[in-house]
């Protein structure tokens, strides 16, 4: 199948100010650091199908499709969109990132018209009248924006980045902070669109869902690349365990970053996440685990989850 | 084609602003038309004062001509703000909104963001300045044969602030700073640019002779001069006409290629 996103050997850097426990210093001689936010990156994405870029804030995703998009430009490195330069192909991408993009202080329906302009579609108010409804944002449209729940606002700039009936679609994190029946609305979107899409995404459920193949990024580089169940192979002789407590002591998390048997760890809404080597180590983990105060052990099938945090090596707790 | 595209995209461009420079319409009208009116008050109170206590002339104005003459450069006064200030207070709040990301991936000329800034700015200015123009018309009566040199002129100085305004309002949102420094080099420019008294006062001392070198490279000087100049029937000088008109035609150009250059090539800061 032939290539609609095409990246070779990318890097963006930028500088950073650091903050100084001086504030004299800080103010009069501040100090900059430089940040490789995208580090030599290749991909390689054919028509039609959905990419998920999983990682960590900061880990790059954002900076990435600023640089595929034409947004920011990159210090090096190659990137064609359908065989194409990023200004040839430009009226045929679709771009959101999460909530933003969108005027607050005029009504959705003004923002739509704006940008169906800019992209110089016909009928503009047949197509705005059928994303509205397929967004169902309808009742919506006529309200200022700066009124707008962030469901609403999300399926609102949702239904921009399609206006122009885009080839390619940029999606950072399209359903970060949604309820479950909009964030439900919104995947269902993606997956009956049938358009080569690059989503990036916290949620390992949604990745899991939507995409063909998955890239983890971290600190600016693609550590791995392959479809969910390529992907879940590499933590299959692993075990995953949950465990759930009011707050994860400090002590509890420092002997897990001691346990040889013990591969990383990630805090969860009420707990813990454990990814051990093997199921025989789950005697030991026990152990320590009785020492403390915890109101629910599972044990778990490895996930997704499982392997973002085996190739991050997160160890988030604190 | 392409002009076509132009048109309809400054058309969206003016249509989008206007609504949002209306959301505060209170702010609005203070930025565009109470700071300008501030700013001819002390003039016009001294002229004033001068003139009440039985002075005869300054320089080359006259108990009948002062008021038309500050109202005159109380319109350009407005015009240049307007334009100005358009895209410094506007990018700022675009850049937490990523609106301006969004405009960068559409498949726009940039020129459109001045023509359609062009097309607002007229439309927000217009009332304000039939309002003063019919005031310094009580003031000093003149033909209606000053409309259309009028109308060009307040066109020019419109074009020539939004360009400046565009480089401001870029450079603004990479650093913050910059944003402050440019409000200040505003009242530079309106120092420079005698809104609010003769050329003829920098002649008085050499240090503001030295700037008169300056208020002489000054469009917005010669805009004003052409427009006084028109009212009052003293004379059109066809070379400060082909002197502005030179900024009207090279200014879009240049802050549209410093625009493009500058947007790829720093990183915005601050959100």
């Amino acid at each position: 199948m032939p290539s609609a996103i095409a990246v070779e050997n990318l890097v963006k850097t930028y500088r950073a100010k650091e903050s100084s426990k001086n504030f004299f210093k800080g103010v009069l001689a501040p100090q900059y650091t430089t940040v490789t936010a995208v580090d030599n990156v290749n991909l390689d994405i054919k028509q039609g199908e959905i990419f998920g870029l999983l990682g960590t804030n900061g880990a790059g995703k954002t900076t990435l499709i600023k640089c595929l998009t034409g947004v920011m430009s990159p210090d090096s490195g190659s990137i064609y969109l359908n065989n194409k330069s990023i200004e040839e192909s430009r009226h045929r991408l679709g771009v959101m990132f999460s909530s933003s993009m969108i005027y607050n202080r005029i009504t959705g329906y003004d923002n739509l018209k704006f940008f169906a302009k800019l992209y110089g579609v016909e009928e503009y108010e047949k197509r705005i009248a059928e994303l509205a409804e397929t967004f169902e944002i309808t009742r919506y449209l006529p309200r200022l924006v700066e009124g707008y729940s962030l469901g609403t606002k999300t399926r609102l700039a949702f239904a921009r980045t399609l206006l122009h009936d885009p080839d390619i679609l940029f999606l950072d994190e399209p359903t970060l902070g949604l309820d479950p029946y909009i964030g439900a609305n919104i995947r269902k979107v993606i997956k009956d669109l049938d358009k080569t899409i690059l989503l990036t995404t916290h949620y390992m459920e949604d990745a899991d869902e939507l995409c063909d193949r998955i890239g983890i990024l971290h600190q600016g580089k693609i550590i791995a690349t392959g479809s969910p169940e390529q992907l879940k192979k590499m933590v299959k002789s692993h075990t995953s365990i949950v465990i759930e407590s009011s707050y994860p002591s400090p002590q509890l998390q420092a002997e897990l970053k001691k346990a040889p048997f013990v591969l990383a760890f990630y805090k969860r809404e009420h707990g813990l996440k454990i990814l051990i080597d093997h199921k025989n180590d789950l005697s030991k983990l026990l152990k320590i685990l009785a020492r403390y105060n915890l109101t629910k052990i599972d044990e778990h099938e490895p996930s997704l989850e499982d392997v973002f945090i085996k190739l991050t090596g997160a160890q988030h707790a604190d | 084609m392409q002009i076509k595209k132009l048109y309809s995209d400054s058309l969206a461009f003016a249509e989008k602003d206007l609504k949002l420079a209306f959301r505060y319409k209170v702010n609005f009208f203070a930025q565009t038309f109470l700071t300008p009116l501030t700013t001819v008050m002390p003039f016009l109170l001294v002229y004033s004062g001068y003139f009440l206590l039985g002075g005869t002339q300054v320089e080359n104005l006259s108990d009948t001509t002062f008021v038309t003459f500050l109202l005159i450069g109380t319109i350009v006064n407005i015009t240049l703000r307007l334009g100005f200030n358009r895209y410094l207070n506007k990018f700022k709040l675009e850049k937490y909104w990523q609106t301006l990301d969004a405009i960068s991936i559409t498949p726009i000329s940039k020129l459109s963001l001045i023509l359609g800034g062009m097309i607002d700015g007229l439309v927000s200015v217009i009332p304000g300045i039939i309002i003063i123009s019919f005031a310094a018309y009580l003031f000093f009566p003149t033909s209606l044969a000053v409309v259309l040199p009028f109308v060009v002129l307040i066109i020019f100085a419109l074009i020539i602030s939004l360009c400046l305004g565009l480089i401001a309002g870029l450079a603004s949102i990479f650093n913050e700073n910059y944003s402050t420094i440019f409000q200040y080099s505003l009242l530079g420019i309106v120092f420079l640019s005698c809104f609010f008294y003769p050329i003829s006062f920098f002649d008085n001392h050499p240090i503001l002779a030295l700037l008169k070198t300056i208020v002489l490279i000054n469009p917005y000087y010669h805009i004003v001069t052409l427009m006084r100049g028109v009212w009052f029937g003293t004379g059109f000088s066809t070379q400060s006409f082909i002197f502005v008109s030179m900024f009207v035609v090279a200014m879009p150009f240049i802050s549209v290629a410093l625009f493009n250059w500058v947007w790829k090539r720093f990183t915005v800061e601050g959100y």
